[in-house]
């Protein structure tokens, strides 16, 4: 079955393909939408960048350009290989996030297949097909793809850390890859602390006495080394010159590029609330990482399962807490909600399924994030297109957006925290996991 | 929080949620009572509000307004020299008209259009009169066609218009350019020019911000009352305030005025009764718009132009022409005041009366509760058909490929139909005679031998299950779909999506038959079906609806060209929304009896 999950991602692959030649105009179209471009994420920027590298200008003095610029300056490399053939350059740079695309879904599948494999599941290949399609025909990831954000590297690097952490179990390599997609895009920098818990327990398992210390060194030394590293080299590509550091990282802090999106910050930095602008960014770059330590903490030492593959890979706070990312971050895309996605349902092959058991409303929550997604653009016809609605109409749509993210990531929480209440209930022997559970609070 | 569990507690301790599964039809049912019956409720006293004008700068009827008995000899003698034209050719009356504009001040210019249907282009001609003061970057536009929408001859509009012409391009206080446009008619020739304005048109003069559509057939003096249209397509209405101020600058000048063609004996009441009537008018106005070619307005939806119709009816009243001079004269010097754009007020509203409306927030509700009503009778179909979760599940995958494919193919025929050379009534009935089939009884052995086997298959060992969860599942996912389309339309065009789900509607009657069903449920599903088809609502709209002259098919023509000619997005939302759910509901209505060729089984014991 190996050969039918490779099958589905070279057909999704081969579909993306075909959609780029054909319909040249649809990913400029898709750049230009709301939900899928944010101006820290689009194309449109990237190329602005590479042209005014090629003609020696600072890409960040004219503030159009909020990307890195080593991408800039790889994507300049690449162009220059096509020459002035623009056509064959526009399918090969769709082909670029499509590839980057399809390795984050291989590191993916591959995690949950070691995860079904470690269960004995019998159904191990149907799955890793259904897997399989659900990464690659989600309409949402599809369309993500086609419109090259550069999110996906993020999600790439993101996706690497933990293939790097489950698969190989090589620290090192998941701190460089971890440093690279916050080097990409400011916001998996969260993730240290989630990932610093991760590397922890990991080295426990490995050698039971090894001490925190060196395990944190261990975690950050390579982290800290690739980002210093990546951050001198777009030092010494930005003609010596550290203006890009408020480009990219500033403006994700500060919010300096005030574009409606999906998220939660652009309403609160209109104009008629610039008074309050100030203890807004305070306010939401708390926000952003509020969540983060009491999920890293509170995980650390949990456990349901006597399995050694659930307790050794901590990756549930490392996701959830990039659910709260995605959540609370400044520019967020539909990308990132494809991509979280894609990271749940790790979680549940990670606890053999179980976990879906204890959902509480997966229905509410899928209903309340499809129409979401359904109404956002439409609302957003009606304020920008045909003048009839307003602002709020599209803040309205994000607040339901938002809530029904928070929804399912808060009920992932729960139903993992019922799997560890039975475990502790039934003091670590065999758990019926078709218990009906009566429970109101944990 | 802490409230929310002690909620939870109580659910969990009295055993709430078993009881609401099983009530979930009822409450499904409830919801969609409730979502009628709070349209009805809206004109109660209390519940609507008077209109107010909203924008300051708009000050209607504050100026003295001079179009007066002075004006009078110039508009006898415009329309003496129209009346001469009656016999005469477009292109040659344009040309006089060409002169008059001309003479009057303007520049003016002509416009050729190729209409849809024909192969001689069309002509339309315009002036525009450079604003005095302001920097030219706005406009107001005046419109009266050569044709009324009645098909009469706009004999006194276009002198009227003419003369309106003449007299402000003596006057100084313009502050926005005003364009006075003659279509051929107020239908595609009108929209062609708008498009054109738009996009190609060499003589333009800036954005436009209101457009009057001017009609008064006859050459009569004087007329009874005015009546004001102010639907667009795709459910987008001109700000209420720009409403407002015409209805109030009328009233102001003594006529009655009129929405939604109510007739004159009635047009004074303010009845629970006349409300609701002009209330419902509305709706079906709104949701019909476009497919009924008949004020003008609708023509100006989708570039962000505040448009409505002014039309003139009787010709034996006491108010005379003058008057309606001085409406348009005060309006268009509201409309000058403005210094931003129409955004005040409601782009959203339903009216009631003259000076009475809803706002969305009253009304939305009404569509919401039919949306959940959909929702709810989806989950009831999964939760109450007493097959298990993973049985449902397990055919999940072929029903969403079912249906997508259903999808698929309704949204393919349904755009290749508008390409189609052949005539709307040759379509119409094919698709009615087709939906008459599939609705009624039959027929259901025949699609059951088409799609029954490649369900059936999976699982040999029993069969029967798999075709019962694919045929309650099929359901499940067709009525969350039309609760999905219902949400996604209700803002934008409230109207549709209130009229397309009371007529969806009876498909979530639509169930499955097994042992436990009732002898009546065949009939009740053939009936349902019938109900919610759209091309027997098509039907029922020809027949009742007395401005559709040609009965369905003209309905139906409307439906097909209002895409190309108006970009009316009506028969796009029925192929997406409304067919494939009918389709699926159908199918899965059909499928039931299939059981009892596998010999009935009760499904509970045997699972």
């Amino acid at each position: 079955m190996v050969k039918g999950y490779a099958f589905v991602l070279a057909l999704g692959l081969a579909l993306e393909l075909i959609m780029t030649i054909l319909f040249p105009s649809f990913s400029g179209f898709l750049d230009s939408a709301v939900e899928f471009s944010t101006p820290v994420t689009s194309w449109r920027s990237i190329e602005e960048g590479i042209f005014l590298l090629k003609h020696n200008i600072d890409p960040y003095d004219g503030g159009v350009v909020y990307h890195p610029p080593v991408l800039i300056k790889l994507f300049s490399q690449v162009k220059d290989l096509f020459g002035t053939n623009t056509t064959s350059w526009r399918i090969a740079s769709g082909l670029i996030f499509q590839i980057a695309d399809i390795l984050t879904s291989i590191e993916l599948i591959q995690i949950s297949k070691k995860f079904l494999r470690e269960y004995k599941n019998p159904k191990q290949g149907t799955y890793t097909v259904l897997i399989a399609i659900f990464y690659t025909f989600n309409p949402i990831k599809i369309l993500s793809v086609l419109s090259n954000s550069s999110i996906i590297f993020s999600n790439l690097f993101i996706a690497s850390t933990l293939y790097s952490m489950v698969v190989l179990e090589n620290v090192a390599l998941a701190a460089a890859s971890l440093a690279m997609g916050t080097y990409l895009s400011y916001n998996p920098c969260f993730l240290l602390f989630p990932f610093i818990g991760m590397v922890i327990n990991l080295k426990n398992h490995l050698s039971p006495c090894s001490s925190i210390i060196k395990s944190i060194s261990v975690a950050l030394i390579p982290f800290i080394a690739t980002f210093t590293g990546l951050l001198y080299c777009s030092y010494i590509i930005n003609n010596n010159n550290w203006n890009f550091l408020m480009a990219t990282y500033g403006t994700n802090i500060f919010f300096t590029k005030i574009n409606p999106n999906l998220g939660l910050w652009w309403y609160f930095f209109i104009e008629i609330f610039e008074f309050f602008s100030k203890f807004f960014i305070g306010v939401f770059n708390i926000y952003n990482l509020v969540y983060i330590l009491p999920l890293t903490i509170r995980f650390q030492n949990s456990k349901f399962s006597n399995l050694q593959i659930n307790n050794k890979y901590l990756i549930f706070p490392f996701v959830l807490s990039y659910g709260f990312v995605v959540l609370t971050k400044a520019y967020p895309t539909l990308n990132d909600l494809g991509f979280i996605c894609q990271l749940l349902l790790l979680l549940v092959f990670q606890n053999d399924l179980k976990i879906l058991k204890f959902l509480r409303y997966p229905i509410v929550s899928i209903l309340l994030v499809i129409h979401a997604v359904i109404l956002s653009p439409i609302f957003y016809y009606l304020w920008i297109f045909s003048g009839s609605g307003n602002s709020n109409f599209f803040y309205a749509i994000n607040l339901v957006y938002s809530l029904g993210l928070g929804f399912m990531l808060i009920d992932f929480i729960w139903s993992y925290l019922s799997l560890e209440y039975l475990f502790e209930k039934n003091n670590g022997k065999e758990v019926d996991y078709d218990a009906k559970l009566r429970l109101t609070q944990i | 929080m802490a409230l929310l569990e002690v909620l939870q507690r109580k659910i969990h301790k009295y055993g709430l949620v078993p009881k609401l599964i099983k009530a979930l039809p009822i409450i499904s049912l409830v919801c969609a009572l409730v979502g009628t019956g709070w349209i009805l409720y809206l004109p109660i006293d209390g519940q609507y509000r008077k209109t107010y004008i909203s924008e300051n700068a708009l000050m209607p009827s504050q100026a003295y307004s001079y179009y007066r008995e002075s004006e009078w000899n110039f508009l006898r003698g415009y329309r003496d020299e129209l009346h001469n034209l009656v016999a005469n050719s477009t292109i040659e009356r344009n040309a006089e008209v060409k002169n008059y504009l001309t003479e009057a001040g303007y520049t003016a210019a002509e416009h050729h259009y190729t209409p849809s249907n024909a192969n001689e282009s069309g002509s339309n001609v315009y002036g525009i009169l450079n604003a005095p003061r302001g920097d030219g970057t706005e406009a107001m536009v005046i419109v009266a066609p050569w044709t009324t929408s009645d098909g009469t001859y706009n004999e006194n509009g276009i002198a009227l218009a003419m003369g309106m012409a003449r007299y402000f391009a003596r006057w100084t206080i313009w502050s926005k350019n005003i364009i006075l446009v003659i279509p051929e008619n107020n239908q595609f020739a009108l929209r062609s020019w708008v498009k054109s304005y738009h996009s190609s048109l060499d003589l333009t003069a800036g954005s436009i911000e209101a457009a009057l559509v001017i009609e008064y057939p006859g050459s009569g003096d004087y007329y009874d009352y005015l009546e004001v249209s102010y639907e667009g397509v795709n459910g987008q209405l001109p700000n209420l305030d720009l409403l407002n101020t015409a209805i109030s600058i009328s009233e102001h000048e003594g006529m009655k005025v009129s929405l939604q063609k109510t007739p004159k004996d009635q047009i004074g009441e303010n009845t629970y009764w006349s409300r609701l009537t002009v209330l419902f008018n509305g709706i079906k106005a709104l949701a019909l718009a476009g497919l009924k070619r008949s004020n003008g307005c609708e023509v100006f939806s989708g570039y962000r132009i505040q448009a409505i119709t002014l039309r003139a009816v009787g010709d034996n009243g006491s108010v005379d022409i003058t008057t309606l001079g001085r409406v348009i004269e005060a309006t268009f010097r509201s409309v000058n005041n403005l210094l931003e754009k129409f955004h005040q007020s409601f782009f959203f509203y339903l009216m009631l009366a003259p000076r009475n409306f809803i706002s969305i927030g009253t009304y939305l509700p009404s569509a919401v509760f039919f949306s959940v009503a959909f929702a709810l009778a989806a989950l009831s179909e999964i939760l109450n058909c007493g097959l298990p979760l993973p049985v449902l599940v397990g055919s999940g995958t072929k029903v969403l490929l079912t249906f997508l494919s259903i999808t698929a193919s309704s949204l393919l025929l349904g755009s290749l139909v508008l390409f189609f050379p052949v005539p709307a009534s040759l379509i119409y009935y094919t698709f009615l005679i087709f939906g008459l089939i599939v609705a009624s009884l039959p027929t259901k052995q025949l699609l059951l031998a088409a799609l029954a086997r490649p369900w059936g298959k999976s699982n040999p060992a029993n069969p029967y299950i798999q075709l019962a969860s694919s045929a309650h599942l099929l359901h499940a996912v067709c009525l969350l779909y039309a609760s999905l389309i219902i949400t996604s339309i209700l803002v934008v065009n409230f109207s549709l999506a209130y009229t397309m789900s009371i007529c969806m509607l009876p498909l979530t009657f639509v169930r499955p038959i097994t042992l436990r069903s009732s002898n009546y449920q065949e009939n009740i599903n053939a009936v349902s079906l019938l109900l919610s088809c759209p091309f027997f609502i098509v039907l029922l709209i020809g027949i009742l609806d007395g401005d559709f002259t040609n009965g369905p098919v003209e309905v139906m023509q409307g439906l097909l060209t209002s895409w190309k000619d108006f970009d009316c997005w009506t028969w796009s939302i029925v192929i997406v929304g409304w067919i494939p759910v009918w389709i699926g509901s159908a199918v899965c209505g059909s499928l039931i009896v299939d059981e009892s060729e596998y010999g009935v089984v009760d499904l509970k014991k045997d699972l």
